[in-house]
Parts: structure tokens; C-alpha cells; sequence
């Protein structure tokens, strides 16, 4: 039996086209629809043995709050030679407006008068539509030259509006038994409570109750599984299951670029807290953990 | 017998333009430029009497006429002297707009598969919870009403100037909605 399903298993592969997954019981499954049909089956048994001896895994709930980017990234060397073609072929393919038709009026007038074939009286001007634009290109010049952007200061960690190019993620850091370690802030799973109230919990408990933030939906957006170190497990749970609520932090108005951030640590729970790119999260967190968190934030 | 004059537009064709360039079909521009001053004025009345009658009528929403072209922006005057484009110039513009397609198609594929990438791990963090209890794996499948419609703030251009207050406020339509008068007299 066993032989002849493997060798319809080779015929299969060296046919190729259809995906084959391995479920628990290694019998061979042929397409996604049977595969979940086959974890419902699992997640029966699983129901009923949870009755009697209940889940090592503790649950947890666990916030991503992203800030958005505030400003547009750089054009890269591609897309700005792009947009110079565009523009200069808009323009080769235009007619000339009233602006422009003007000034080559006014300028073959100057011509004339200049040359003696029309007289002097018939100047209708007094500043040609010419000296208009020197002046104003001067003007732009100068505004350009004398004010300043805003100086961000990129490297204090806990400015809402740092690296305004970035999409930036919440940090803090708690305790978990002895260690003090850098994590999303979550709280444990209590009874009567939904996973997305135990999330907005975390938030208010973490970074107090005037944070505005908007959350998206009831399910979550990440699972991160993980161990307890030896001396913290109990007999009730060996890790935990932590599932990740992506919230958005909103900007100001439409027209400022930056976003506010009103916190009322309670320190007991969160030491210290960092707003956080994808690149600077690995020197924070733990590579898995970053991974888990990297693939969420678009 | 007076003779008619009849105005022919010549089409002076061009590969390369669009035709709000040159005058195609500019018709008889000048058929009504030397008519006797009683015909005018009566001209004028009749019209009068229209704008009257189209007044007493509920307004009407302006219609969007971007697409009807000026006469006045098909005369030659108005054409902007043509440049020379040397071959080795149009290829280098014919590649880069392919190079273009091709980046387009790429970064669009990439964003596709970002999203996939956050449906997949939406999936997989509800088969997991699903794993642990049914009952808050139903409680996570509830639609929200909040959040949708969800509203989120693109990016701007610049950080702003030092010290530069924006006003306030938004912007205001001044384009007007009800046409006042189809047709417009003309002078005498």
C-alpha cells in the first residue's frame, strides 16, 4: 500500500501542474479547498481535547501603531528624467497663450521701434511682459535662497516626527520575568473581553488614554508565536501567542506634515518607548520578531 | 449681382500635432461681418426675445465644454515654432517610455504582492486563533462599522519653512454651477 502510493506520488510530481501538501496524518492532499477542510477537522478534535487538558500557549494582544509617512520620497534618477520628458513633450505639442503671445508682440514692437519702421507713440506699455518675468523669476530666487526648511532632529527616537519618509512603528520596553526587553506593547488576554479590546487595552495602558489613534478591524493583522525563557515557564503555559492590531496614528490637517503624540506613560509597565524604522528595528528587537512585525507595515 | 466671397481654411497637416493647432474646419468666419444696420438690430431683438424666454426657465446645470476648442486657439498665430527632434532623440524617447512600462509593471506587481503578503498573515493569525478558541476567532470575524469609510492622509511635498503659519481653512469652488444666459449679444 504504502509503495504504491508513493510511486502514484512520483507519477504525480513528474507530471507536475497540481501542488501536493502533506497534512498531520501524511495522507497526500491535493488542492488548498481539501487542505482547509482537513484543518477544520483537526481544529474539531482539538475543541473537544481542549475541554479537558486546555492550551500551553497564553494569549496575548499586541499593538502596531504606525505612524504614516509624512513627506514624499525622493524621486529616484529614472523618474525625474521621466518627468522632464513628459513635460517637454507637453510642451513641444502645446500653442502659444495669451501670456506669451503678448510678449512676442511687444518684443517685435520694440524691434520695430528700434529699427525706425514704427513710431515711438504706438508703445501701449510701459513694463514689457518680459521685465514682468525677470522679476519674478529674481523674486523666487531670493524667497528660495533666504528661507530654510524645517531641520528635523532623525535621531531622537521618541519625536512622533522623525524620519518623515518612513513608515514608523511604536516600541516600548517592558519587563517578561527578569529581562527588560524591547517589544510591541501588549497585555494578556483576559476573560469576557474580545482580542481587539485586549489590544486597546494595551495602548491605553501603556501609552494612557489621550493617544488618537483609529484602529482597523476586529481580526488581527500578525501572529508572532514564542517560548518563555526556562525559568518563567509555569506548568499552565510554555509561550505565547501573540496576535498583532495594526492601528494608525493620524496627521494633523491636510496641509501640516506632521502628526501629534500625546503620552501618559504609566512607567510601571513601559520603561522607555521609541518610534522606529524598518531598518533601525533589528538593533531593537529580535530578528523573528522584526520579521513578524517588517511584513505587516505594508 | 454682388459676388460671394467664400473663405476656404487651408489644412496644413502635421503628424506630430495635436489639432488645436492648426484651423481645420474654421467655416465662414466672416459672413455676417457687412450686413445693413436695420437687419442688425433686428438680429439683436430677435435674440433678446430668446434670452427672455430661456430666463423664465428653471436653471440649468452649466454643461463641461473642455473639450469644445476655441476657434481663436486654432489660428496660426498661435502655433509654437516647431522643433527639430534628430533621430538619435526620439529613439533615446522611445526607450526611455518602454524602460518607463516596464518600472510601472514592476512596482505594480511588487504592491500586489505586499498586499497578498498582509492578507497571508491575516490568514494565518486567524487559523492560529481559530486553533486556540472558536469563540473569539468568531468575535474577530465580526465587520466593523467605524472604519469603514476609512479615511488616511497621503504624504506632502516639503517639511514647512521656518516659522510659516499655514492659514487656515480649505478651499472654496467659485466656478458658477447655473448657466445665466446661453447666448451672448453682439456688437453693433
Amino acid at each position: 500500500m504504502a509503495t504504491q502510493l508513493s510511486s502514484r506520488l512520483f507519477h504525480k510530481i513528474k507530471q507536475g501542474g497540481t501542488r501536493w501538501f502533506y497534512s498531520y496524518n501524511r495522507c497526500i492532499v491535493s488542492d488548498k479547498q481539501s487542505l482547509s477542510k482537513h484543518l477544520k477537522r483537526e481544529v474539531h478534535d482539538i475543541e473537544q481535547v481542549s475541554s479537558q487538558c486546555p492550551s500551553p500557549w497564553m494569549l496575548q494582544a499586541g499593538v502596531c501603531l504606525i505612524r504614516l509617512p509624512l513627506i514624499e520620497e525622493d524621486l529616484s534618477e529614472f523618474q525625474k528624467r521621466y518627468i522632464s520628458l513628459k513635460e517637454q513633450m507637453e510642451y513641444e505639442n502645446s500653442i502659444l497663450n495669451e501670456w506669451e503671445l503678448e510678449k512676442i508682440k511687444q518684443t517685435q514692437l520694440m524691434n520695430d521701434i528700434e529699427s525706425g519702421k514704427r513710431d515711438a507713440s504706438e508703445m501701449d506699455f510701459k513694463v514689457s511682459k518680459q521685465d514682468y518675468e525677470d522679476d519674478y523669476n529674481q523674486a523666487f530666487k531670493e524667497f528660495t535662497e533666504s528661507t530654510t526648511e524645517l531641520d528635523l532632529n532623525d535621531a531622537d527616537f521618541k519625536n512622533i516626527n522623525r524620519r518623515p519618509k518612513d513608515y514608523l512603528v511604536l516600541i516600548s520596553k517592558q519587563k517578561l520575568g527578569n529581562d527588560t526587553v524591547w517589544m510591541l506593547p501588549t497585555e494578556e488576554w483576559q476573560e469576557e473581553e474580545n482580542l481587539r479590546q485586549s489590544a486597546e487595552r494595551a495602548l491605553t495602558s501603556h501609552c494612557g488614554t489621550l493617544v488618537d489613534a483609529s484602529f482597523v478591524s476586529n481580526a488581527p493583522s500578525g501572529f508572532y508565536k514564542y517560548k518563555f525563557p526556562k525559568n518563567a515557564r509555569t506548568d499552565a503555559y510554555v509561550g505565547a501567542k501573540l496576535f498583532i492590531y495594526n492601528a494608525f496614528v493620524p496627521r494633523v490637517s491636510e496641509t501640516q506634515s506632521t502628526a501629534t503624540f500625546n503620552l501618559d506613560i504609566d512607567l510601571n509597565k513601559m520603561l522607555d518607548y521609541a518610534w522606529v524604522a524598518k531598518d533601525e528595528m533589528r538593533s531593537f528587537l529580535k530578528p523573528k520578531y522584526s520579521k513578524a512585525i517588517d511584513e505587516i507595515i505594508f | 449681382m454682388a459676388l460671394k466671397k467664400i473663405f476656404f481654411a487651408l489644412p496644413v497637416c502635421s503628424s506630430r500635432w495635436i489639432s488645436t493647432s492648426y484651423s481645420r474646419s474654421a467655416g465662414f468666419q466672416g459672413s455676417k461681418a457687412n450686413i445693413p444696420l436695420e437687419m442688425k438690430l433686428r438680429m439683436i431683438e430677435r435674440k433678446k426675445r430668446r434670452v427672455e424666454k430661456l430666463s423664465k426657465q428653471p436653471l440649468a446645470f452649466i454643461p463641461i465644454t473642455d473639450f469644445f476648442i476655441p476657434y481663436s486657439w486654432k489660428m496660426d498665430e498661435r502655433a509654437r515654432p516647431k522643433l527639430e527632434i534628430s533621430e538619435e532623440e526620439e529613439d533615446k524617447r522611445v526607450l526611455l517610455e518602454k524602460e518607463w512600462a516596464r518600472k510601472t509593471f514592476r512596482s505594480r506587481k511588487q504592491e500586489s504582492w505586499k498586499i497578498k503578503l498582509l492578507l497571508r498573515h491575516q490568514q494565518r493569525a486567524l487559523e492560529e486563533l481559530r486553533q486556540e478558541s472558536e469563540k473569539l476567532y468568531n468575535a474577530a470575524l465580526q465587520c466593523e462599522d467605524l472604519s469603514i469609510p476609512f479615511t488616511c492622509r497621503g504624504p506632502v511635498q516639503s517639511t514647512p519653512l521656518e516659522g510659516y503659519l499655514p492659514p487656515l481653512g480649505g478651499y472654496e469652488h467659485t466656478d458658477p454651477l447655473f448657466s445665466k444666459d446661453d447666448l451672448s449679444l453682439p456688437e453693433v
